[in-house]
């Protein structure tokens, strides 16, 4: 358990010590010194020196206890001490699983109201636990437009959301990709909706080309269009003025035409060919 | 005592006497110590059944002492035997 030293007063040191041996006390260490001499004995022997010593000519005294029991008996006349002790041990746990602060970083951090105020919609706030569902809270931040990255963490109290925009998750458009002239689909991509026209199909000025739904078996849901299409379409228009001023009116109106044909008809000239129109939305 | 003297009979008065080992510059261990007669931090003198031993050198201190082992802790320079063999 521990030992304790103890002075023992009196002449012939080596007397003192085969007392104590003689009485069952098992004697740690001995020291001669000028007037007795210091033993180191057993915690729980110390009544037991007093009590050989009482009645003879020594005089044990100063008492000084050694190792954990010295510790230990120190401790006991500070209950305060161990309370206080025992308060900070059991609050630091307590307080690093609660959220003290909660930071929003990153180039998203100007979304941090909207981010606190979505927190304290799940039940976080300062104090409170952390977010059980942190899945959930992720994926509601990266709806926030611009959002392109977001993580949540949460060590020594502090809960930090980071949160990274970019340009490049710009807001989609929404909508269906609509052919912007008659013609022939000759290349339709689509990476999200659904086509409902196909390469070689006719579609008129205005047809929907690749709707805003996803077909999920017998149900439609909604869905962001991105896609693009280029069509072949034919050209055909009539132009007053001179033959220069009819061919440079017809570039501007349909670009550089395929197989084109100038006629004069009475006072217009009359401009067929073929063109190519591109459409595309959210793509490119 | 009966038990004693047929160990000695057949082991001789010899098992009974001091016996010692000296670590040099850090002291010593007995067995079969009866008394410790003297200590002070220079000498020690120690009785055992065949005789007595007289334990000299510096800064001496007693260690583990009980049931006839004894530790002497510090520089022992000397250990003489004293006195023939006694008697049982």
């Amino acid at each position: 358990m521990g030992s304790c030293e103890i002075f023992v007063e009196g002449v012939g040191a080596a007397r003192i010590v085969e007392k104590l041996a003689q009485g069952g006390v098992p004697v740690r260490a001995a020291f001669a010194e000028k007037r007795g001499v210091l033993v180191r004995v057993d915690v729980k022997h110390r009544e037991k020196v007093f009590a050989i010593l009482r009645g003879s000519c020594y005089n044990g005294k100063k008492v000084r206890f050694l190792g954990a029991s010295r510790a230990l008996r120190r401790l006991k006349g500070r209950p305060g001490l161990i309370g206080a002790a025992l308060i900070f041990l059991l609050a630091v746990p307590f307080f690093q699983s609660r959220v003290l602060r909660i930071e929003v970083t990153g180039s998203g951090a100007y979304y941090e109201q909207e981010i606190v105020r979505l927190l304290a919609r799940e039940g976080t706030h300062v104090l409170s636990a952390p977010p059980a569902d942190r899945a959930r809270i992720t994926a509601e931040i990266l709806a926030f437009p611009r959002v392109s990255f977001c993580t949540l963490s949460h060590e020594g109290g502090v809960l930090t959301v980071q949160v990274e925009v970019s340009d490049e998750a710009a807001m989609l458009a929404g909508g269906c990709l609509i052919a912007p002239a008659a013609g022939v689909v000759q290349s339709l991509t689509v990476l999200a909706g659904t086509a409902r026209a196909a390469v070689g199909d006719f579609v008129e000025a205005g047809g929907v080309l690749v709707e805003n739904v996803a077909d999920a078996g017998e149900t439609s849901l909604p869905a962001t269009v991105i896609a693009a299409a280029s069509l072949r379409c034919t050209a055909d228009a009539q132009y007053a003025g001179s033959r220069e001023e009819a061919l440079a009116q017809a570039y501007l109106e349909y670009g550089p035409l395929e197989g084109m044909k100038i006629q004069k008809t009475g006072t217009a000239w009359h401009i067929t060919g073929e063109y190519t129109v591109r459409a595309a939305l959210n793509l490119g | 005592m009966e038990f004693l003297h047929e160990i000695a009979k057949r082991l001789g008065a010899d098992a009974f006497r001091i016996h010692y080992t000296v670590v040099d510059g850090r002291g010593a261990y007995f067995e079969n110590v009866v008394r410790i007669l003297y200590f002070s931090a220079g000498e020690i003198v120690l009785r055992g059944r065949g005789g007595s031993v007289r334990v000299t050198g510096e800064a001496l201190s007693l260690g583990r002492y009980f049931a006839g082992d004894l530790e002497v802790r510090g520089d022992v320079r000397c250990v003489a035997r004293e006195g023939g063999d006694g008697k049982l």
